[in-house]
């Protein structure tokens, strides 16, 4: 499902320029949950950027569902993450002034479904995440644990073919770390192709491979 | 989502600064939008008369030895009809001149009610010339009647409603019934030609002297023409020559000495167009841009602000597919209902407002609404709406996807810089303005015009027989309060007529003077007129034949004739008066105002009751001598009603336009210096947000919190001083042009700009320091912290 071939990405400012990423190959089978582990500052996150078409890498390759996808313009990454790529962040980051609900549409919303369709795919992936209590609830109503649950079902609700996940369980108790973990190989199991970033050994375990990273090479 | 939903959700959150955007665009919006509904509707003068744009008041032209010509607004009564009789390109033609008082003259209905008007005397074309729609009889068929009037309908209200077939008379002319015989809609506010009542112009005899045949002097005739379509004014110059060779004396005129011509000034110009008129709005059009764009700049400088802050929110809705496209609808969405709600509060302010509004612009609001004020209001809004949409679109859409994992930090400092200086440049520089229009303002109402009013008081005695007069003076004289009580035609401060001196046995006509016609023994010596050479007229030994010349006067005889040796003694013809003898020569003092001063020679006449106005000087003036005099004077004459007017109301009153600008630039100034240390408050509030860790880093480094404090002033200093300097640059040379027209001028120093520069830099600096405080005293770790 992705091929990733030769990847590099060089961050330079007027006098220091720096290597996050240096020439890294991997390729991630469709249904696999792969976890990305390495000290901070090992590119990580850069590569999750590039993953996520977030970011462009400086050179390399790196194919989704045999399409090339290094190189975009901003507005063609978005056309092509827009319901392919779902993501939860160690922040959550979910939208204060938007609801639940509202928050977990906010994909939908761009891929232009119908309103009524909306709610009908929200509704479900609510349930699906036992959240659907709170559906009126603002983010800073809820707990971390349930603020997480959200952003799983906002990243899960556009049926995307790659999930990405950075530190998903970094602002959680352990209790509800687990529950995160536990949601995320449920969806692996369904099908979902996972790709997270963790510093936790605990949270790498319940991926099928591990790949790590040490200085922006695969070690 | 719903981004209206959003919107409103988001409306009072917290570090948006919602609240300082809405009110500041809103007040921005309140006092721009209404300037600039004054100025439109200044420049809206006499268009609601049908085809107003081929009408044109016919002007005097007036070169004596080969100076330059003077030109002013009235003409000989015959000169409208004759212009109509000459050309068929004149379609019509009419005259006009005011009864009494031009601003209100005193009349009683036939049910004793006593009211004031304002009444001209019309001839038979002026309805259908000048109409108004009339509500009830035949206002054409009216004035062509003689002793019949046409009346405004708020004043046919106030004669009670029925007025139709009602009978008047004016108090100045007692005997002399005048019939109402039409009712007409009220003249709207933007009108120059200002009536509530008008006489058939064939009842005249009954008033004054009948000059409507007159083809020389006694020009006192508001004469208004209307072409043909396709005649343009300098068509004309030929039939008018061909009138006046056939109808003056052409020969006699050159012998004066004196080049006499008519010219042409569109009726839709004459307000339009006038210096004052364009000067206040050309002022008034740069304080509503000042106002609405430091609201503007204070709106985008606080939504810019907000960048860092909204940065990862901006990123979560691009990672989820929002293109430029819909972040732009985003931002748009949430302007358009800023500025909704800030249209909808600028409203309630007016409305608020309303009275203050009115009595600072001198107009009723609901005269300035009207189509052009709407399309106002929309382009304004539309201006608002896309200047403020684009630039925080621009710098929102460019906020990269990846802040949404990353802390990736936009300050937009440049722009914010920008906006900053250019509020701080407009609030010095009409801070700067004000100041120069107070000071002007200050010194036309305080300024020496030459005679002293401090304690004087007048009021109209034309209704009051010369026997009834002399004992309301001297009941007045014999009472405490009371210093002495003169008697005059005209007063000071007023307009006056012109006459031409000739030197005897010299048909040269020589100058022409403002005749101030007749006062008594006791005048000069009430307005302390200084007497220079001669003597003073004094009681049994003058008459009317006795002129006293002002100092200029003198001066002209002496270069034009020859009287080197003094004026007094000799005699002079003057127009309307005949041959007269100087008794005495008095110091200049200013005739007119400051803005409209009468600059030509004066001269006046003796008369033992000169019948128009009592002047009145008390020993001190003060409310309670004010009360008495009006108490005294009614005792004498119960059944009229007198209104005793202090010399300084009537002279505050001339500069009312002045008074107007003054009180517009204050608003003005005030609102913009509010709306920049709003806009100010909401910077500092991000910045000091944005700048939290560094401030901490500091702080554990070891900068105290005075040091913290200057840190941030600097930063605002480094904008505050060029924008006041160049502010100062600026208001130079435009405080001279604001006051190149006034006789008399505020004297302005470098020390009073860089006061007005210092004021608005210590206020940016408090606000910094306020606003610093907090953050200056924090405890470093709470940065840390909320990192």
């Amino acid at each position: 499902m992705i091929q990733v071939k030769n990847l590099s990405k060089i961050f330079r400012t007027e006098e220091v320029e720096t290597m996050a990423l240096n020439n890294v190959t991997f390729d991630v089978k469709k249904g696999e949950f792969i976890a990305i582990m390495g000290p901070s500052g090992c590119g990580k996150t850069t590569l999750l950027n590039i993953l996520g078409l977030l970011d462009n890498p400086t050179s390399g390759s790196y194919k989704l569902a045999n399409q090339e996808l290094a190189g975009l313009k901003e507005s063609e990454r978005t056309k092509h993450r827009k319901g392919n790529i779902g993501f939860i962040f160690q922040s959550f980051n979910l939208i204060e002034e938007l609801n639940v609900f509202e928050n977990v549409e906010l994909p939908l919303i761009y891929m232009k479904m119908s309103a009524s369709e909306r709610k009908r795919v929200v509704n479900n992936v609510l349930e699906r995440m036992n959240i659907s209590h709170r559906a009126k609830h603002f983010p800073h109503q809820l707990s971390g644990g349930q603020q997480q649950r959200v952003a799983i079902a906002r990243s899960v609700v556009s049926s995307p073919k790659l999930i990405l996940a950075d530190e998903p369980t970094g602002n959680l108790d352990s209790k509800n770390g687990k529950e995160v973990m536990n949601l995320l190989t449920e969806l692996n199991r369904e099908g979902s192709t996972i790709i997270m970033v963790t510093h936790s050994q605990n949270d790498a375990a319940y991926a099928h491979r591990i790949i790590s990273l040490f200085d922006g090479e695969i070690v | 989502m719903n981004a209206f939903k959003l919107t409103f959700r988001t409306l009072f959150k917290k570090g948006r600064s919602n609240t300082i955007k809405v009110f500041s665009l809103a007040t921005g919006l309140a006092v721009g939008l209404t300037l600039i509904s004054k100025v439109l509707f200044e420049l809206s003068y006499d268009n609601f008369y049908p085809q107003a744009e081929s009408i044109y008041r016919v002007d005097s032209k007036v070169a004596w030895n080969n100076n330059p010509p003077e030109s002013w607004g009235q003409v000989s009564g015959a000169i409208a009809p004759g212009l109509k009789e000459s050309t068929p390109r004149v379609e019509l033609a009419t005259r006009y001149t005011f009864l009494g008082d031009p601003e209100g003259t005193t009349y009683t209905t036939a049910d004793k009610r006593r009211l004031s008007a304002k009444f001209i005397l019309a001839d038979s074309c002026f309805y259908r010339l000048l109409p108004r729609r009339v509500i009830a009889g035949d206002a054409h068929k009216a004035l062509t009647l003689p002793m019949n009037a046409i009346v405004s309908e708020s004043l046919a209200k106030k004669m009670g409603g029925d007025a139709l077939g009602k009978s008047i008379w004016l108090d100045s002319y007692p005997g002399k019934e005048i019939v109402i015989s039409a009712i007409f809609e009220d003249m709207p506010q933007n009108s120059t030609i200002e009536y509530d009542i008008a006489i058939s112009l064939v009842s005249i005899g009954n008033f004054m002297w009948d000059g409507t045949n007159n083809w020389l002097g006694n020009d006192r005739y508001k004469a208004f023409v209307k072409l043909t379509e396709g005649t343009h004014p300098d068509d004309l110059a030929e039939v008018v020559r061909e009138m006046q060779i056939k109808n003056q004396d052409m020969e006699a005129i050159k012998k004066a000495g004196v080049d006499l011509s008519y010219g042409f000034t569109k009726l839709t110009d004459i307000h339009s167009r006038s210096s004052e008129t364009k000067k206040m709005n050309l002022l008034l059009s740069v304080l509503a841009a000042s106002l609405i764009g430091a609201a503007l700049f204070n709106y985008i400088l606080i939504v810019v602000s907000t960048l860092a802050s909204r940065a990862k929110e901006i990123a979560i809705y691009k990672c989820y597919g929002a293109r430029e496209r819909e972040i732009t609808l985003l931002v748009l969405t949430e302007t358009a209902v800023h500025l909704v709600i800030s249209l909808v509060l600028a409203l309630l302010l007016l409305l608020v407002f309303r009275s203050t509004a009115e009595e600072i612009l001198s107009v009723s609001l609901s005269s300035l609404v009207t189509l052009k004020t709407g399309i106002a209001l929309i382009i304004v809004s539309a201006i608002v709406l896309t200047v403020s949409v684009a630039l925080p679109a621009r710098l929102f859409s460019n906020i990269p996807v990846a802040t949404v994992i990353n802390n990736f930090r936009i300050s937009g400092k440049r722009w914010k810089q920008l906006f900053l200086w250019a509020q701080f440049f407009a609030s010095s520089l009409l801070i700067i303005m004000l100041v120069i229009t107070v000071k002007q303002y200050n010194l036309m109402i305080n300024h020496n015009p030459g005679y002293n009013y401090n304690n004087l008081l007048y009021f109209t005695s034309a209704s009051l027989t010369a026997e009834k007069s002399e004992v309301i003076k001297e009941g007045l004289e014999g009472v405490s309060y009371v210093d002495m009580v003169a008697g005059c035609s005209t007063l000071p401060f007023d307009g006056q007529s012109g006459n031409n001196v000739y030197a005897p046995g010299d048909n040269r006509e020589l100058f022409n003077i403002a005749d101030m016609y007749y006062v008594d023994h006791n005048y000069l010596s009430a307005l302390e007129v200084p007497i220079v050479e001669g003597s003073a007229f004094s009681r049994g030994k003058n008459t009317s034949r006795d002129v006293m010349v002002s100092r200029s006067f003198a001066t002209k005889m002496s270069e034009m004739v020859g009287w080197t040796d003094g004026v007094v003694g000799k005699s002079v013809m003057i127009t309307e008066h005949g041959m007269c003898v100087i008794v005495g020569v008095y110091e200049d003092f200013r005739i007119g105002s400051i803005i409209y001063e009468d600059t030509r020679p004066s001269a006046m006449f003796y008369k033992e009751s000169p019948g128009e106005y009592l002047v009145i000087k008390l020993k001190s003036m003060n409310p309670e001598s004010i009360a008495a005099v009006n108490m005294l004077v009614e005792s004498f004459m119960p059944e009229k009603n007198f209104v005793i007017v202090p010399f300084r109301e009537s002279i505050v009153k001339m500069y009312n336009k002045a008074r107007v600008f003054r009180n517009s630039l204050l608003i003005g100034g005030i609102i913009t210096l509010l709306i920049t240390l709003s806009g100010l408050i909401g910077y500092l509030k991000n910045e000091v947000h944005r700048r939290g860790m560094e401030i901490s880093i500091r702080k554990i480094s070891g900068a105290t919190v005075k040091q913290i404090l200057m840190l941030l002033s600097l930063d605002i200093l480094i904008l505050a001083v060029p924008a006041t300097i160049v502010a100062i640059v600026i208001s130079i040379p435009a405080s001279g042009k604001i006051l190149e027209n006034f006789s008399e001028k505020a004297q302005l120093t470098f020390a009073m700009f860089a006061s007005c520069a210092l004021f608005v830099i210590a206020l940016i600096l408090l606000v910094v320091v306020i606003n610093s405080l907090r953050i200056a005293n924090r405890n470093p770790v709470s940065s840390f912290r909320s990192e």
